[in-house]
């Protein structure tokens, strides 16, 4: 079914098979394919390893091409390409900028869906200390007691800086996982791919949790 | 090549301006060599229309029918906006719960309408510059306007007959004006404060790209805030030494704040401004003021405008030390403790080399440089201030495209009907960062149609686009079918297509009646002063020497010309007044007088 759905895509304006951003023959912008993967859209291979400096590069020489701002004065149809394209050009980037949303990205391409953030397993008693030094801090603070909030804000920062260095050690940990499997060659089982993926889902996940925690901790501080 | 201008509709002016041949963006200055038109509206039965210094000059006589600071209420509810008109006297007509409307003289006005008039004494500017019409403009509006805010000013342009090509943000136009004279790579910060609003915004320039990383700020802050400040205090002071209360009297209410804005505007050059305010019989209120009272006054405003930056330095990922430049618009950075606390919060001295008051328009000039095609090398890359959202069960607001996500911008979602038979699905719209619906701003409903069927089986994909200009586009598309829904939009706090076009034949018409009247006004002025000259040359030597058929022809023309001047048509007044000057050519000659002479020769000449 999925073959049968890849129809040649035709120019609209001359009819030539193009599978670009523009027609390869008159150059006219193309309408843009929903189902193109972004690192596609890029020209980029399919890995967790690129160079964000090159990407930006990218970024910024797509967007000259196909930015509304230089359709202004096109065809209608053109001008409609023009958004779309660049709206997708927009998401990309987004989403491969960023390192944990191209991870997760990757692996909603291989096929996994996106798991819920997870406790790391280790850290259950910390975070259940964390957690009442929070309520503690909150009550402390309607009260109006400062010796207690110091107290208090200097334990949740302890804790924050011992979560700041379990996600570093996590990002190494998915940096590793992903440079495994951006160099399997294409000999590896896909069972062997997708353990792999597996651990980076694995690790994402708490990731997630942290990411979350540390944010809860820095919105409880700017109160 | 048609024209294109930049139009910065500024809180308290607005300008115009193109880009000269030179690739130089200049500002248009009016027929009276101003470059800074005030955005002023006035109206009324015996002025007619009159817009910008013309109109401002009738705030303090006819404050009832003048219109200030309209841009406070683009895009707004009138539960929105009960603190501003506290402030002002111009009224709120009945029936304007959703659509807010002005009442002057006979006449209701939308706020679109009214910005719609200045945006039009713009296009005339320039088009009595360029000599040839003028329909395509770039208009500026605050980084931090929402979608309702933007649409209200795309509807002002069409109704002012002009194709609004891109609705620019401010701070991102200022950084165009100011990247075209750096050429230079960086991350800037752009603090914009005008007569109204607040925009922060953080960008970075490379090889002509303008990406703006994050943008915040405060659509409730501006001079205006600073200028009530003021006035409350001469208020309070007035009536503590005089007990006389004038909160309820529009002609001293303007005066006072023409007073506060003078004090203002001082006490950025000198260190201390005194005023005398005669109040007539009660004696004269007689005020010095230092600086230092001033910024005290004005503190926790200024002071307002330091979070909304640091907001926007943290959705960015950097620090202040990241910032290279900061770039001060808009006339209140013109205050000293704007600029020293800018300048704390940075550590920086901040870049004042720029006119404030017209680098937005001249940015905007560029921007429609840039959409004729007419230079491909800067790009604005801009990004949508606040997140969209969409009401999900519980009122809950489901974010469905972030803020700062660079525009165009587009997100799709699938709905489904929960009830056999139910043939249509609504969906509620809104923009915003907290959590719940009531406290998020309220776009519209939209609502699809959907053929009758089993619950749960539609299927219907719709996505939310963001266009370049940040304003929302909501297209429909049944899944199974593959066909285009029809989608029905209710704006929350805007006009809907059928209004705007009706508004667009409106001031159509409007402009026509206001056309007529303006040329009565025209060649009643032009009568009046022949008819003065005249009257001495009559009574002088010369006039002895006239035939009695001569005497009796200009006795006659006199008496038409005077009733055609007691009417209201221009025709009648010109014909009238041709005449008279064909008769009274030889008495013209007769006269030795020189001013006489040239008076009335110059008349006939211009007839012909």
């Amino acid at each position: 079914m999925q073959e049968a759905r890849l129809l040649e895509k035709k120019c609209w304006y001359c009819t030539t098979t193009t599978d670009e951003h523009f027609c390869l023959s008159c150059d006219r912008i193309q309408m843009v394919d929903l189902s193109t993967n972004y690192f596609s859209f890029f020209k980029l291979p399919i890995k967790y390893h690129l160079d964000t400096n090159n990407l930006e590069a990218k970024f910024y020489e797509l967007n000259r091409r196909f930015h509304p701002d230089f359709f202004s004065q096109a065809s209608e149809v053109e001008r409609r390409y023009s958004l779309d394209r660049t709206s997708m050009l927009n998401d990309a980037y987004r989403i491969l900028k960023d390192p944990i949303k191209r991870a997760n990205y990757l692996l909603t391409l291989q096929g996994f869906q996106p798991k819920k953030a997870q406790t790391p397993p280790d850290l259950l008693e910390e975070i259940f200390e964390l957690n009442e030094q929070i309520e503690d801090l909150r009550n402390a603070k309607k009260a109006r007691d400062k010796n207690q909030t110091s107290l208090l804000k200097n334990q949740v920062l302890a804790t924050e800086e011992m979560l700041n260095e379990r996600e570093e050690v996590l990002n190494n940990q998915l940096k590793q996982v992903f440079q495994k499997w951006d160099n399997l060659s294409d000999e590896v089982s896909i069972v062997e791919k997708q353990q792999i993926l597996a651990k980076a889902s694995d690790l994402l996940a708490q990731m997630k949790y942290i990411n979350n925690l540390i944010n809860d901790i820095d919105e409880e501080f700017n109160d | 090549m048609p024209k294109v201008v930049g139009i910065d509709l500024g809180t308290t002016n607005s300008l115009v301006a193109y880009v000269d041949s030179n690739g130089k963006p200049q500002v248009i200055a009016n027929k009276e060599e101003r470059r800074l038109i005030p955005s002023v509206v006035h109206y009324s039965k015996d002025k007619g229309l009159l817009v910008g210094e013309a109109a401002r000059a009738q705030l303090i006589p006819d404050p009832m029918n003048t219109i200030y600071s309209v841009k406070r209420f683009m895009g707004k509810g009138i539960a929105d906006v009960t603190e501003d008109l506290s402030m002002v006297h111009f009224q709120v007509a009945e029936g304007s719960e959703q659509v807010i409307r002005f009442r002057l003289a006979d006449k209701e006005f939308t706020p679109p309408e009214i910005s719609a008039l200045v945006l039009r004494e713009l296009k005339k500017q320039a088009e009595d510059f360029f000599g040839e019409e003028v329909k395509k403009a770039v208009v500026t509006v605050p980084a931090y306007f929402n979608d309702a805010q933007r649409q209200a000013t795309k509807d002002a342009g069409k109704i002012a007959g002009l194709e609004v090509l891109r609705i620019v943000n401010e701070p991102t136009a200022a950084s165009l004006a100011y990247g075209l004279d750096k050429k230079d790579s960086g991350t800037i910060a752009v603090y914009d404060l005008g007569g109204g609003t607040f925009d922060i915004s953080i960008l970075k320039l490379k090889g002509g790209i303008f990406e703006v990383l994050a943008t915040n700020g405060d659509t409730h802050l501006g001079g205006d805030d600073f200028d009530q400040r003021l006035i409350s205090l001469f208020m309070n002071e007035i009536k503590e030494q005089f007990g006389l209360t004038l909160q309820g009297n529009a002609e001293v209410l303007q005066t006072i704040r023409r007073f506060a804005i003078e004090v203002k505007h001082r006490l950025s050059d000198q260190e201390k401004a005194s005023i005398e305010i005669d109040l007539g019989e009660y004696g004269c209120y007689n005020r010095e003021f230092s600086r230092a009272e001033f910024e005290a006054l004005i503190e926790d405003l200024v002071d307002r405008s330091i979070s909304p930056c640091k907001k926007a330095l943290k959705d960015a990922n950097l620090k202040t030390s990241d910032i290279d430049e900061v770039v001060l618009v808009g006339g209140s950075t013109r205050v000293p403790l704007v600029r020293s606390r800018v300048k704390e919060l940075f550590k920086r001295e901040p870049h004042i080399d720029l006119n404030p008051d017209e680098v937005v328009a001249l940015g905007a000039a560029i921007q429609a440089d840039i959409m004729t095609g007419s230079r491909k090398d800067m790009l604005l890359l801009d990004v949508t201030p606040l997140s969209l959202g969409i009401e999900t069960i519980g009122g809950v607001m489901t974010k469905i495209i972030h803020r700062n996500s660079t525009i165009p911008a587009s997100a799709s979602e699938m709905f489904t009907t929960y009830v056999d038979g139910q043939t249509g699905v609504d969906i509620h719209v809104l923009q915003g960062e907290r959590e719940f619906v009531q406290d998020c701003r309220s776009l519209g409903r939209f609502s699809l149609k959907v053929p009758p069927m089993p619950a749960g089986l539609a299927r219907v994909e719709v996505k939310f686009l963001i266009d370049a200009n940040g304003i929302l586009n909501v297209s429909a598309r049944d899944v199974r079918t593959g066909k285009e829904n029809s989608i029905d939009v209710k704006p929350s706090y805007g006009l809907n297509d059928e209004q705007v076009e009706q508004m667009l034949m409106d001031s159509i018409e409007f402009a026509e009646t206001d056309v007529k009247k303006r040329l009565f006004v025209e060649a009643y002025n032009e009568a009046e002063s022949v008819l003065k000259a005249s009257e001495k040359a009559l009574a002088s030597e010369s006039a002895k020497a006239l035939s009695a058929l001569e005497q009796e022809e200009i006795a006659k023309a006199l008496a038409e010309l005077k009733a055609a001047m007691s009417s209201d048509d221009h025709r009648a007044v010109r014909t009238s007044l041709k005449t008279f000057n064909e008769v009274t050519h030889k008495l013209a000659e007769l006269m030795m007088d020189n001013a006489v002479q040239v008076a009335l020769k110059h008349k006939k000449v211009s007839e012909v």
